[in-house]
C-alpha cells in the first residue's frame, strides 16, 4: 500500500536549530502528542473490497435519528403524522381514522433484496396470508409509471374490511431497491390509495 | 535540593492522589452530559479540566459562570511520575533488602508511562464483517474524513483522505497530486439535512447552496444543530465544499456522513479523470483482509440475554489463509491489532469487531507483573528477616 503525507510544518527547519531546542521540542511532542500532523493522506486501495453495508441500516436507527429522513423527497397529505423511524426504516408516518391506525414507511436496501416473490411472501406472512407460488405474482402486482420512475405496485388485501392489508410501491434506483409501504386495516389502506399514488408521483430519490 | 525534596515528598503523593479522586469524581458527574469519550478527552487526556455547576440545579445559571479548575489527567500523571522518580532517586539504596521495593517502584513508573503511551498512541475502531465477504478496513464512528477517490482504470483506486477537522474556512486546501483545491464554505459537526421547504423560500440562510451532486439535485439545505454526546447517537458531520482546479471553480457539493453507501456516490471529473467525493467515518486499512466464515451465539436458557457469541474469521495475507476464532473474552492479536468480539446483527450474518491498535500494549502487563513480583519479593524478604530475628 502506497502512503505519503503532507506536513503542516517543515521538519527540516527545526532540525537546523540548536540541539537543546530540538530536545525541548521532542520532549514536548512526546508529552503532548503535538507532533506535526499530516493535513491529508494519500493511499491506494484495491477495488475488490466493495462492501455489503447492510449493518448501516441497522445502525442507522441509532446513528442518524431523523436527520437523513428528508433525503427522500415526496409530498404527503396533511393528516399523515410523521414519527420516528424504526430499524431499517428511513421515514415513517402514522395515519389515523377513528380507532383505526395505518402506517406508511420508507426503506431502502442494496441489491434486489431477495427478489419480488420472497418479498411478497414475507409481506403476506406479516398479514397472516399463506405464501403464493411464482406463477401467481401477476395477480397481486402491476407496473406503474410516473414521470421519473417505474414502480412495481403490490397490493395484498385481507379478507375482511378491518383485516390487515398492505400496499407497496417498489422502485429500483441506482443499485438500491426502495420500498414505500402502507400497512393497516383494509378499509383504511383503500381510503388512502389516492394519497399513496400522489405520493409516489411526487417522489424524488437521491 | 529543595525542589527534589518537594517533588519526592509523600505529601505531594497524597495531594496528587486526592486530586486524582476529585478528577474522577467530577469527570463521572460530567459523563452524564458529555458521554464517556468527551469526558475522557476533557478530563483525563488534558492538562487542565474545567467543571461547571449544572444549570438545572438551584442557582445553576449564575454558578456555572465560574468554572472549577482541576488539574487534568496529564498534569497529575506527569507529577505522579516525577514524584515517584524523585522519591526513587532520593531514597534509592542498593542491596537485597530493598530489591522488592525497587522492582515495585519501577513497575509503578512503567505503569504511568504505559498510561501516557496508551493515551497518545492507542487507536480504536470498529469493523463490521459480513458472512463470506472479505474486508480490509475498520471504521471509527467518532471521527470523520473527506475521501476523494480517483477511480483508476486498473484494479486500484487512489484515495486522498482529509480529516474532517482539517476542513477549515480560513484557507484552501491544495491537493496538488490530483490538481484540485478545496474551499470549505460551511462546516457542521452535527446537522440536519433537508429539502427546501416552501415556507423557507425567502430565508437566505435556508436556501440550497450546492451547485453539484445530490445537494443540487434534491435542493438540499443544511441546518446546524447541537453536537450530541449520547452513547447511542452519532453526529451527522456535514460540510459544503467548493472544488477548484487551475481553470477555476468545478462546483460546490454537500458532503455528509449521512450520505453513505446507501446512496449513489457523488462524482466529478477533473483533467479527464473520474473522482468520487464522500464524507465518511475514518477508516483504517490493514495489510491483510478478514472474512467472517461462521458466527455463533448462545443465549441463557429461556432468555434473550446472550451468554456467548463468537466469530470464526479467516485472515488472508499475501495469498496465505489462516483461520481464527474470536469470542467475547478471547480477542485475536494479529500484526499489532487486537480484534475483540463486540456485536452482531442481521440474523447472524454480520459480526462487529472492536479493533484496537496500541503499540505499547505489553507495557501494562509488564508493569503489573513487576509490581506483583516486587510485592512478593518484598514480602518474602521481610518474612525471612523476621524469621531470622525470631531464631536469634
Amino acid at each position: 500500500m502506497l502512503r505519503y503525507f503532507a506536513l503542516t510544518t517543515n521538519s527540516f527547519n527545526i532540525m537546523s536549530r540548536k540541539p537543546p531546542f530540538l530536545f525541548l521540542i521532542a520532549s514536548l511532542s512526546l508529552l503532548t502528542g503535538c507532533e506535526s500532523k499530516p493535513q491529508f493522506e494519500v493511499y491506494s486501495v484495491s477495488k475488490e473490497y466493495a462492501q455489503d453495508e447492510r449493518h448501516k441500516e441497522v445502525h442507522q436507527e441509532k446513528i442518524y435519528n431523523v436527520s437523513d429522513n428528508a433525503l427522500v423527497g415526496f409530498q404527503t397529505p396533511s393528516h399523515w403524522e410523521e414519527t420516528a423511524p424504526g430499524a431499517m426504516q428511513l421515514r415513517v408516518f402514522k395515519i389515523r381514522e377513528g380507532s383505526a391506525n395505518a402506517e406508511f414507511s420508507v426503506s431502502a436496501f442494496a441489491g434486489n433484496v431477495g427478489g419480488l416473490l420472497a418479498n411478497i411472501n414475507r409481506w403476506r406472512q406479516q398479514i397472516n396470508l399463506p405464501p403464493i407460488p411464482e406463477n401467481e405474482i401477476t395477480e397481486y402486482t402491476k407496473d406503474y409509471k410516473t414521470d421519473n420512475y417505474t414502480f412495481k405496485l403490490v397490493r395484498l388485501w385481507g379478507e375482511e374490511d378491518d383485516s390487515p392489508s398492505i400496499s407497496v410501491a417498489m422502485v429500483h434506483n441506482k443499485n438500491q431497491t426502495w420500498f414505500f409501504k402502507l400497512q393497516g386495516p383494509r378499509h383504511l389502506v383503500k381510503n388512502e390509495r389516492n394519497a399513496f399514488i400522489q405520493l409516489i408521483k411526487s417522489l424524488q430519490l437521491p | 535540593m529543595r525542589l527534589l525534596s518537594f517533588l519526592s515528598s509523600i505529601r505531594l503523593t497524597l495531594a496528587l492522589l486526592s486530586l486524582s479522586m476529585i478528577l474522577v469524581f467530577f469527570g463521572t458527574l460530567d459523563q452524564v452530559d458529555w458521554g464517556i469519550h468527551e469526558v475522557q478527552e476533557r478530563y483525563f487526556q488534558s492538562w487542565i479540566a474545567l467543571w461547571r455547576y449544572p444549570h438545572y440545579l438551584p442557582y445553576g445559571i449564575t454558578l456555572r459562570k465560574i468554572p472549577l479548575i482541576i488539574p487534568g489527567g496529564y498534569t497529575l500523571g506527569l507529577l505522579l511520575l516525577l514524584n515517584l522518580i524523585c522519591a526513587h532517586i532520593k531514597h534509592f539504596k542498593w542491596g537485597l533488602p530493598r530489591l522488592g521495593i525497587n522492582i515495585l517502584h519501577l513497575g509503578l513508573i512503567l505503569l504511568i508511562i504505559s498510561g501516557f503511551s496508551t493515551s497518545l498512541f492507542q487507536e480504536e475502531s470498529q469493523m463490521w464483517l459480513t458472512l463470506n465477504k472479505d474486508k480490509n478496513y475498520s471504521e471509527n464512528f467518532l471521527q470523520n474524513e473527506l475521501a476523494i477517490t480517483k477511480l483508476g482504470e486498473d484494479s486500484t483506486d487512489i484515495v486522498t483522505v482529509i480529516p474532517f477537522k482539517n476542513l477549515t474556512g480560513s484557507r484552501d486546501l491544495n491537493l496538488d497530486h490530483i490538481g484540485i483545491s478545496i474551499e470549505t464554505l460551511e462546516k457542521c459537526e452535527n446537522a440536519t439535512i433537508g429539502t427546501l421547504k416552501s415556507e423557507n423560500q425567502d430565508n437566505k440562510d435556508l436556501l440550497p447552496k450546492a451547485t453539484q451532486g445530490v445537494g443540487k439535485r434534491m435542493n438540499l439545505v443544511i441546518q446546524e444543530k447541537p453536537k450530541t454526546y449520547k452513547e447511542d447517537e452519532i453526529n451527522t458531520a456535514t460540510a459544503l465544499i467548493k472544488l477548484k482546479n487551475h481553470e477555476g471553480d468545478i462546483g460546490s457539493w454537500i458532503v455528509s456522513n449521512v450520505l453513505d453507501e446507501r446512496f449513489p456516490p457523488q462524482q466529478f471529473k477533473n483533467n479527464g479523470n473520474a473522482h468520487t467525493l464522500a464524507l465518511r467515518f475514518k477508516r483504517t486499512y490493514f495489510p491483510f483482509s478478514l472474512q467472517l466464515v461462521h458466527f455463533k451465539k448462545e443465549f441463557y436458557p429461556g432468555t434473550e440475554t446472550p451468554k456467548s457469541f463468537e466469530s470464526r474469521v479467516q485472515i488472508t495475507e499475501n495469498g496465505s489463509r489462516r483461520l481464527f476464532t474470536i469470542s467475547m473474552n478471547q480477542p485475536l492479536r494479529y500484526k499489532g491489532y487486537t480484534f475483540y468480539q463486540a456485536s452482531y446483527s442481521n440474523d447472524d450474518e454480520q459480526s462487529m469487531l472492536q479493533v484496537v491498535k496500541n503499540p505499547g500494549w505489553p507495557l501494562p502487563y509488564l508493569s503489573v507483573g513487576m509490581v506483583t513480583l516486587g510485592l512478593i519479593g518484598h514480602f518474602c524478604i521481610r518474612i525471612s528477616k523476621m524469621s531470622t530475628k525470631g531464631k536469634r
